[in-house]
C-alpha cells in the first residue's frame, strides 16, 4: 500500500496548500451557437497566465486564476468553431457561458495559437474523431461506420475483412471498453461484425483512447472507446436521413421547450429482407428467410435552472435472422419456423448539478444488456384427425447490468483539475440456457436447463488530478480501485495511473504514461470473426482477473497549418489473458466454458506515427504502426511462446477527404497490413482403421497470410435545395478487387494430392445512398 | 412471377460469380517436414502385442494413391530392455504380431526401422488393475433422447474404485447386457450406451446442444480431484440399457462396467485425438496436434490394464 501513498499525498495535500492564496473563478457551460448543444472537450486559455482547461463531457469548464489580474482575456475554442477571446475585470468570481460558431469548411485554417492543440493536454494515445470526417470517410455499402473509422487509427486492427472489431496495442477484441453515453456496450457488431451498432447520425463525439489511461476508466486492458449521442437542437427542428442500397436512416432533433429542453430521435434499417421477399418466396415455393438489423437512438435534456441539467438516453438494436417453411404432406400439414435474433439495450439518466463554480458533480444511473436467443418450433397438424403437436427449442445467453455512478470535477486552484468518483454494477451473466417445450401425442413438458445466471457486484471508485506543475510541465496522476465480489469470493485491485507532459515549445511537447488496467470479465470468443454467440463470463477461480501494464511514451506536434502529428512507443504486459485450449471450437461454450480456455501471458510491443489534419479543404489522417505482438501458454504450442494472430508488423492506413468545390466532396482510403498469423497443416498421417488421415500443424501462428491490402473511394455531390440539402454518395469498396485472404484451408485434388484454397470475403462493391438534411 | 424469376436467376447468376470470385488457389510454403514413420500398438495386459506401421507425409508430399503403411519394416519388442523377438507381419490383418503376451508392471519398447526413413521407438508400461465395485442401483428418470423434453424411466447406477496415491488416468464404459451377450456374441461388446454423468472429474468428450449430456463410448478421467482417494461415480442410464440377460436360472445381468487403467500418454492422445476429430472441417476451430509418445515419429504405444465388473440381481 506504501507505494500508493504518494498519489494520495499528491492527490489530497497539494490541492489544500493552494487554498491558502486569493483566487478568482471563472466558470460556465461552453456550447454550439445555433443548436445549443454542449461541447465536450473545448479549450479554455487565459494566454497571460498560460493557463488553461477544457470543458467536461457536459460542456462544462472552470478555471480558477491567482486575484493579481485586473483584466482578464480569455481564449475559448474547439476544432471546427471560430474561437472566440472574451475580456473581463479580474477582481471577482465570474460565470461566463460561450457560444461558438461552425466555422465554414472550405476555410483553410492557419493557426495562430498553439496553446489549445495536441502538445499541450496531458493525455497521450488518445485521439479525438471528428463525426463529420468519419461521416465522410468512403463507407462498406455506402453505410458510414465509426468503428470501421476507428480502424484507421495506428495501434488499432481490424480483425478480419470486414469485422468491425478492434484489437488494440496486441489487446482481444474483449479488451475494449466501448461506453455510448457512458453506458458499456457489449456487443457492438451487427451482421456478424461486418457492420456496428452506432448510427452515425446520432453521434455527436468519439474519442479513442489506447495508452495513458485516466483514472476515471476501468475494467478493461487496452482501449476505451468513448461514444456520445447529439443532445439535439435547443432552438429549432432539424432533420437528416439516407436511403442506401443495404439501409436506410432518419434523425429528428429539436427543442421541446426553446433554449431549454431537447430531444433527438435516430432509427436506422436494413431491408434487403423486404426487397428479397418477393423472389425468395418464389424460388422457395412460398417459404420465407431473412435477416435484417434495427438501431433506435433516443436522448432527451432538460436544463432544470442554471446550475442544474437532466438527460436521459437509450438505445435498442437487434440483428434478426429468420426462416418459416410450411409443407404438405397428405398426412399432415407442417410449418418450421426459426428465429436468431441478438441485440443491445442500454438506457441512462444523468442529473448534472453544478455546487460551486468549483464543484461539478454528475448522478448516473444505467442499464445495459446484450441477449442472444436462438429459436425453433415446429407445429403440425394431422389431416384425418386434426390433432396437433408443437415441439420448441429455444437457447439464449447474455448479459445484464445496472449500476449507479456518481463523479465530481473539482477545480480547487489554477494548478489542479480534480475529478473523482464512485460506481456500483450489478452483472447477471447467462453463460447458455435450453428450453424445450413439447405438446401433442399424449406428451406436454416445459424443461429448461443449464439456466443457472451468474451474479456478480462490482463497485469502482477512482480519484486524479490534472496537475500543473510549471508552466511546460503537467501531470495526470491518479488510481482507480475495483473490487468484485462473485461466487462468494471478493476479489479487488488498486491500479495506479500516472502521465506527464513536457513542452519542449509552443508546437512540440514531449509524453509519457504508465498504467495498470485490471479486467474482471473474459469473453469467449472466436478469434477470426466476432459472432452473437460470444459469451460474457464473469472471473473464476479457474479464470483469475486479466491484469496489463502499460508503459508508453512519444512527442506531439502541431505544425501551424493544423497539422498535429505524435509519435508513440509502447510497450504493454499482459497477465491472464484466455484462449481456446487446441481443438476447442467457439461452438457451444456455453457447456463446460472453464475448461474450453486456457489462461496465460502476453505482450505487445512498437511505434505508432500518427498524421491528422482536421480543418480545411483537406482533411485526413494518416497512420503507421511497427508492432510485436505475442502470446504464451503452458497448453498451447508446447509452452512456446508463439504470435498473436493479429500479430501485424507493418500495418499502414491513410484517409482523406477533400472539397473540390462547395457542392463537391471526394475521399478516399487505403489500408496495408501485414498478413494475419494462422496456424497451417505441415504433414498427414493415417491412423488405421479409421480411413482419415490425421493432420500435423506446424507451429502456433507460424504462417503468414498474404498481406491485406485495400482502397476504397468515394464522391459525395451536395446541393441545397429549396427546403433541404441533399447529396448523392458515390462509392467503390476495395477499388482495384484485391482478393484478400479470409482463412486457408486444404483441399483434396482429383489426382489425391492436397492444394491450398484461400477464401477471401469482399470483392469490389459499388454503393449509391442519397442523403438530405433539413 | 415472371419478372421475379428473372431477378432471382440475376441473383443466382451474381451469387455464383461471387463464390468463384471469393476462392482461389494459392501457393503456401509449407515448412517442409521429411516422410517418417508411424506406430500403433494399444493393447491391453494379458493380450498379444500387434501393432501397425505407416508414414507421415508432407502435406505437398501427399497423395491419396501413395501407400499409407508399411508392410516390410523391422519391428522389434523388448521387455525390461531384453529382447523379446521380432513382430512378424501379418498380411491378412495387415498387422504386425509377437507371441508375447503383455504382463502388468512390465516396460516394453517397439523399435521400428524401415529402408529409407529414420527410425522410431515407443516406450510403455502397463499399469496395475484397480478393481471397481457397484455400490447401488436405483429407479430414477431420465431426458427422453432426441430432446423433446419428455422424460422416460431410468436406473441410477453408482460405481467406485479406491485410487492409489499417483497421478492416474481412467477409462470407464459402459454397456448393456444385451449388447455384450447377444448382440456381439462376445463378453465385452464395442457398441456403448448413453450414460448421463454429472461428475466434475468426468471430461465430457463430445458436447451437444440438445440438453441430454449423453455419453457413449470411452470415458476419460483421472484422479486430479481425488487423487488416493475412494472415488464413486453416478451414472444415469436409460431403463432399457438395464434390461437384464439370464446367465442361468436365477443369476441375470444388467450391464457391464468397464475401468481401463491407462497410462497419460493413452489418456492424452485419445483425448488429442477426439479433439482433432471434432474441430476437423471447422475452419473456425482451434487447429490441434495430435499427442504422440513415439520418438522421431508419431503415433501411440500403450499397455492398458482393464477391470470388468457386471451389474447382477
Amino acid at each position: 500500500m506504501t507505494k500508493y501513498s504518494f498519489l494520495l499525498i499528491t492527490l489530497v495535500v497539494l490541492p489544500l496548500l493552494s487554498r491558502g492564496q486569493k483566487n478568482i473563478t471563472i466558470s460556465g457551460y461552453i456550447s454550439e451557437k445555433n443548436s445549443g448543444e454542449r461541447l465536450l472537450g473545448a479549450v479554455i486559455i487565459v494566454p497571460d497566465k498560460n493557463i488553461g482547461t477544457t470543458s467536461n463531457t457536459y460542456g462544462f469548464y472552470s478555471i480558477t486564476l491567482p486575484d493579481t489580474m485586473h483584466e482578464v482575456t480569455m481564449r475559448i475554442s474547439y476544432v471546427g468553431y471560430t474561437p472566440i477571446v472574451k475580456t473581463f475585470a479580474g477582481d471577482k468570481d465570474i460565470h461566463i457561458d460561450v457560444e461558438l460558431e461552425q466555422t465554414n469548411a472550405m476555410e483553410e485554417v492557419v493557426i495562430t495559437s498553439q496553446k489549445d492543440a495536441l502538445q499541450t493536454k496531458t493525455q497521450m494515445s488518445s485521439i479525438d474523431l471528428p463525426i463529420q470526417t468519419i461521416k465522410s470517410l468512403p463507407a462498406f455499402l455506402g453505410e458510414t461506420d465509426i468503428m470501421k473509422a476507428i480502424q484507421l487509427l495506428p495501434g488499432i486492427q481490424a480483425g478480419s475483412e470486414g469485422s468491425s472489431g478492434l484489437y488494440v496495442r496486441g489487446g482481444g477484441p474483449d479488451q475494449n471498453l466501448i461506453l455510448l453515453d457512458g453506458v458499456p456496450v457489449y456487443n457492438a457488431s451487427h451482421l456478424f461484425g461486418f457492420f456496428s451498432v452506432f448510427n452515425a447520425d446520432a453521434i455527436r463525439s468519439v474519442e479513442v483512447i489506447k495508452g495513458g489511461f485516466p483514472a476515471r476508466y476501468g475494467g478493461r486492458l487496452s482501449s476505451v472507446i468513448d461514444i456520445n449521442m447529439k443532445e439535439g437542437d435547443k432552438s429549432k427542428l432539424h432533420g437528416e436521413g439516407a436511403i442506401g442500397v443495404v439501409a436506410s436512416k432518419l434523425t429528428l432533433e429539436g427543442p421541446i421547450q426553446k433554449g431549454k429542453s431537447s430531444f433527438m430521435i435516430s432509427g436506422r434499417r436494413t431491408y434487403i429482407d423486404i426487397l428479397a421477399r418477393p423472389i425468395i418466396k418464389s424460388e422457395m415455393d412460398g417459404n420465407i428467410v431473412g435477416y435484417y438489423f434495427y438501431d433506435l437512438n433516443g436522448k432527451v435534456n432538460f436544463k432544470l435552472g442554471p446550475k442544474d441539467h437532466i438527460y436521459f438516453s437509450g438505445y435498442f438494436g437487434n440483428d434478426k435472422f429468420y426462416t418459416k417453411e410450411e409443407y404438405n404432406s397428405g398426412f399432415s400439414q407442417d410449418e418450421m419456423e426459426a428465429r436468431l435474433k441478438w441485440g443491445n439495450a442500454t438506457a441512462v439518466g444523468r442529473w448534472n448539478h453544478e455546487f460551486t463554480p468549483k464543484l461539478f458533480g454528475n448522478l448516473t444511473t444505467h442499464y445495459s444488456r446484450y441477449q442472444f436467443d436462438i429459436e425453433n418450433e415446429e407445429r403440425s397438424k394431422q389431416t384425418l384427425n386434426n390433432e396437433t403437436s408443437q415441439y420448441r427449442i429455444r437457447y439464449f445467453s447474455g448479459i445484464e447490468d445496472i449500476a449507479a455512478k456518481y463523479d465530481l470535477d473539482f477545480l480547487p486552484g489554477p494548478s489542479h483539475f480534480i475529478k473523482t468518483g464512485v460506481s456500483f454494477v450489478a452483472h447477471t451473466y447467462s453463460p447458455g440456457a435450453l428450453q424445450t417445450k413439447v405438446s401433442g401425442f399424449g406428451l406436454s413438458a416445459d424443461t429448461t436447463f443449464g439456466s443457472k445466471k451468474i451474479n456478480a457486484n462490482e463497485i469502482d471508485a477512482y480519484i486524479e488530478d490534472d496537475i500543473r506543475i510549471t508552466s511546460t510541465l503537467k501531470t495526470n496522476i491518479g488510481v482507480h480501485w475495483t473490487g468484485f465480489m462473485v461466487n462468494g469470493d471478493f476479489l479487488n485491485a488498486v491500479q495506479p495511473r500516472v502521465s506527464m507532459r513536457y513542452l519542449i515549445n509552443d508546437e512540440l511537447s514531449a509524453k509519457a504514461s504508465f498504467v495498470q488496467m485490471n479486467q474482471f470479465i473474459h469473453l469467449l470468443t472466436n478469434s477470426s470473426v466476432g459472432l452473437p454467440t460470444d459469451l460474457w463470463v464473469p472471473v473464476t477461480n479457474k479464470l483469475p482477473m486479466q491484469i496489463a501494464y502499460q508503459g508508453a511514451a512519444g512527442l506531439a506536434y502541431t505544425h501551424h497549418t493544423g497539422i498535429e502529428v505524435s509519435i508513440e512507443g509502447y510497450y504493454k504486459k499482459m497477465d491472464n489473458v484466455i484462449e481456446y485450449k487446441e481443438g476447442a471450437s467457439f461452438i457451444n461454450s456455453a457447456n463446460d466454458w472453464e475448461n474450453k480456455v486456457t489462461v496465460g501471458t502476453g505482450k505487445s510491443y512498437g511505434g505508432e506515427l500518427f498524421l491528422q489534419k482536421k480543418k480545411g479543404k483537406f482533411t485526413g489522417m494518416m497512420g503507421y504502426t511497427l508492432s510485436w505482438t505475442k502470446r504464451q501458454f503452458d497448453d498451447l504450442n508446447g509452452g512456446r511462446e508463439f504470435p498473436y494472430r493479429y500479430d501485424r508488423r507493418h500495418d499502414f492506413k491513410i484517409a482523406g477527404v477533400y472539397a473540390i468545390t462547395k457542392r463537391i466532396e471526394l475521399s478516399a482510403d487505403w489500408v496495408y497490413g501485414t498478413g494475419n498469423a494462422i496456424t497451417i497443416p505441415i504433414g498427414l498421417y493415417q491412423v488405421p482403421g479409421t480411413g482419415y488421415n490425421t493432420v500435423i500443424y506446424g507451429d502456433r501462428n507460424g504462417y503468414r497470410m498474404a498481406p491485406y491490402h485495400r482502397g476504397d473511394i468515394s464522391i459525395k455531390f451536395m446541393k441545397q435545395m429549396k427546403r433541404h440539402e441533399r447529396a448523392w454518395i458515390i462509392g467503390v469498396y476495395n477499388v482495384y478487387n484485391r482478393k484478400n485472404p479470409f482463412y486457408l484451408s486444404t483441399e483434396e485434388n482429383l489426382d489425391g494430392s492436397i492444394s491450398f484454397k484461400q477464401t477471401s470475403l469482399f470483392p469490389i462493391i459499388p454503393s449509391i445512398s442519397y442523403q438530405f438534411k433539413f | 412471377m415472371i419478372q421475379a424469376k428473372s431477378y432471382s436467376k440475376i441473383l443466382l447468376l451474381l451469387l455464383v460469380a461471387f463464390s468463384v470470385s471469393c476462392q482461389k488457389e494459392v501457393t503456401v510454403k509449407v515448412p517442409e517436414i521429411p516422410n517418417g514413420l508411424t506406430l500403433f500398438c494399444q493393447v491391453e495386459v494379458g493380450e498379444q502385442f500387434r501393432a501397425v506401421v505407416g508414414k507421415s507425409t508432407g502435406i505437398q508430399q501427399y497423395s491419396r494413391s501413395q501407400q499409407q503403411f508399411i508392410y516390410d519394416a523391422v519391428v522389434t519388442l523388448y521387455k525390461d530392455g531384453a529382447l523379446v523377438g521380432k513382430m512378424n507381419y501379418e498380411p491378412t490383418l495387415q498387422e504386425y504380431l509377437s507371441g508375447a503376451i503383455a504382463e502388468p508392471g512390465r516396460r516394453y519398447t517397439i523399435k521400428v526401422e524401415a529402408a529409407g526413413y529414420e527410425a522410431i521407438e515407443g516406450e510403455a508400461v502397463a499399469p496395475e488393475a484397480i478393481p471397481l465395485r457397484v455400490v447401488n442401483i436405483k429407479d430414477t428418470t431420465t431426458p427422453a433422447p432426441y430432446g423433446g423434453g419428455g422424460v422416460m424411466p431410468g436406473k441410477a447406477v453408482t460405481i467406485a474404485l479406491t485410487d492409489p496415491a499417483v497421478t492416474n488416468y481412467y477409462k470407464l464404459n459402459f454397456f448393456s447386457a444385451y449388447d455384450v451377450y447377444y448382440a456381439t456374441g462376445r463378453p465385452i461388446g464395442y457398441s456403448g450406451e448413453c450414460i448421463q454423468i454429472n461428475d466434475p472429474s468426468i471430461e465430457q468428450r463430445f458436447t451437444f446442444i440438445d440438453g441430454e449430456d449423453c455419453i457413449y463410448g470411452d470415458i476419460l478421467f483421472n484422479d486430479g480431484l481425488f487423487n488416493g482417494s475412494s472415488k464413486s461415480i453416478t451414472g444415469i442410464v436409460s431403463q432399457y440399457s438395464v434390461e437384464p440377460v439370464v446367465i442361468e436360472p436365477g443369476d441375470s445381468v444388467y450391464a457391464i462396467f468397464k475401468l481401463t487403467h491407462v497410462s497419460e500418454a493413452a489418456f492424452r492422445y485419445q483425448k488429442s485425438y477426439d479433439q482433432s476429430q471434432e474441430a476437423n472441417g471447422n475452419p473456425f476451430a482451434e487447429p490441434v496436434n495430435v499427442y504422440t509418445n513415439i520418438k522421431n515419429g508419431y503415433g501411440i504405444f500403450s499397455i492398458s490394464t482393464p477391470f470388468t465388473v457386471q451389474v447382477r440381481r
